[in-house]
């Protein structure tokens, strides 16, 4: 599916999905809240984007790609044509890859109920990264007690 | 019309947003038959038509063709690709 939206992307398309997994906790809960993405014209930190990265399966789809998989993982850092990812609801871990295997941009995050939700530049979120497994704790729990929306 | 997978999806052309949540996929049948609803302009589809292009298509008896033809246009209308 997301070679799809990569091509309808690049064709300048919008694409609009739900995507699975917890790596992007507390920002987009993986099959709930749905994005919407817009080709990047160009690349920030602090953008959450979807992009092509070498590795195993992607937590997206479950779907292997050819030489590596698909994340939607926010920007941490810029050089030159390097861009380096991680999954805000990740711990460890980051991913590479080059401008041109980014293929799009988190323009919109909505609630099931098309609320919309706050897209920041995580900049916050970062510095106290620290800590993230205990705000990841606290943001599970107020989840499971229906407190998040 | 555009593949996904061994399917098609409807993506119209003036489209801006493409929302994958709520695609309209199609099998190849219906796919075929879509491509012949649309080719001409105001078409009128009834089930004898979408029939009349199973039969010549596939090989179906003309019951099993008009009956996938009533089928198909009610879940065209019912998805509100057809009136």
């Amino acid at each position: 599916m997301i070679p799809e939206m990569a091509e309808l992307l690049a064709e300048g398309k919008d694409v609009c999905f739900t995507p699975t997994g917890v790596s992007m906790r507390p920002f987009i809960e993986g099959g709930r809240d749905s994005v919407i993405l817009r080709k990047a014209t160009r690349v920030r930190v602090g953008d959450i984007v979807l992009a092509a990265v070498s590795g195993q399966q992607s937590e997206i789809s479950g779907q292997k790609s050819a030489g590596g998989h698909y994340v939607l993982h926010r920007v941490i850092a810029v050089d030159g044509d390097q861009v380096t990812l991680q999954g805000d609801g990740n711990l460890t871990g980051t991913e590479q890859c080059t401008m041109a295997h980014v293929l799009g941009t988190v323009v919109r995050i909505e609630t099931p109920r098309g609320r919309r939700k706050p897209l920041t530049r995580g900049r916050l979120w970062y510095r106290i990264r620290g800590g993230r497994k205990w705000w990841l704790k606290i943001y599970r729990k107020l989840l499971r007690l229906g407190l998040l929306g | 019309m555009r593949p996904l997978g061994d399917e098609w999806i409807l993506v119209g052309e003036g489209i801006e947003q493409v929302n994958f949540n709520k695609l309209i996929t199609m099998n190849e049948t219906a796919a075929f038959l879509w491509t012949k609803a649309t080719e001409k302009k105001g078409l009128e589809l009834t089930p004898e038509l979408l029939a009349d292009w199973l039969f010549d298509e596939y090989e179906v008896s003309r019951e099993q063709a008009l009956e996938d033809a009533r089928l198909t246009l009610e879940n065209w209308e019912e998805i509100g690709i057809a009136e």
